[in-house]
């Protein structure tokens, strides 16, 4: 005789959603919200750095052009860097200077920077709901 | 700015998050991301030499 062992989702801690939300607007913020202020420091700094040391180097952002569908990918894990992705857009960062010498280098690092921030963000959920060491949100 | 500086900046950004992604404690975060700041650089000047050796 077997037994049927029924798997139901474990519902998400009621603030996870609004640290998840935060999370993706500020590098770090999920993390310093469940109090790992070591691991949300080192994160706002390095995700936070190497967007803005790509837009230095004049690299702008991918933005979504329809008759290039890739470029859809890459604006879309640009996104994953949150408020910042707006700013850089209202500052007229977005272009950045494609006869410039960090022209690639500096787009690569912007995109980077949102994929590492969805990174984080599954870090934060991880965190956030007990899977990895620490406490679940409250 | 070199390639090499704004390799060698890039590299110590992303290694510093996967450092503090990929393990839970102080010390193991440190020692994985100074691995992945030095594998970054030896690889990619590995890479650098590998396409040297291509005619242009």
């Amino acid at each position: 005789m077997s037994t049927k062992a029924t798997t139901q989702p474990a519902a998400l801690p009621p603030r996870l959603g609004a640290i998840l939300l935060l999370a993706w607007l500020v590098p770090g913020a999920g993390h310093l919200l469940l109090r790992q202020r070591g691991r949300a420091a080192v994160l706002a700094l390095g995700i936070l750095g190497l967007f803005v040391f790509g837009l230095l180097l004049r690299g702008g952002m991918y933005a979504p052009l329809p008759a290039e569908p890739l470029t859809f990918l890459g604006a879309a894990g640009t996104l994953g860097v949150g408020a910042s992705y707006f700013i850089a857009q209202y500052a007229g960062l977005a272009a950045g200077q494609p006869i410039g010498r960090g022209f690639e280098y500096g787009r690569t690092f912007t995109l980077i920077a949102g994929l590492l921030n969805i990174l984080a963000l599954l870090d934060v959920y991880d965190l956030g709901t007990g899977r990895k060491g620490g406490s679940a949100a409250e | 700015m070199s390639h090499f500086l704004i390799l060698t900046v890039g590299a110590a950004l992303i290694s510093m998050v996967f450092g503090v992604l990929g393990q839970d404690s102080r010390p193991a975060q440190l020692r994985y991301g100074l691995k992945l700041f030095g594998l970054f650089l030896g690889l990619s000047i590995l890479a650098g030499w590998l396409m040297y050796t291509f005619p242009v």
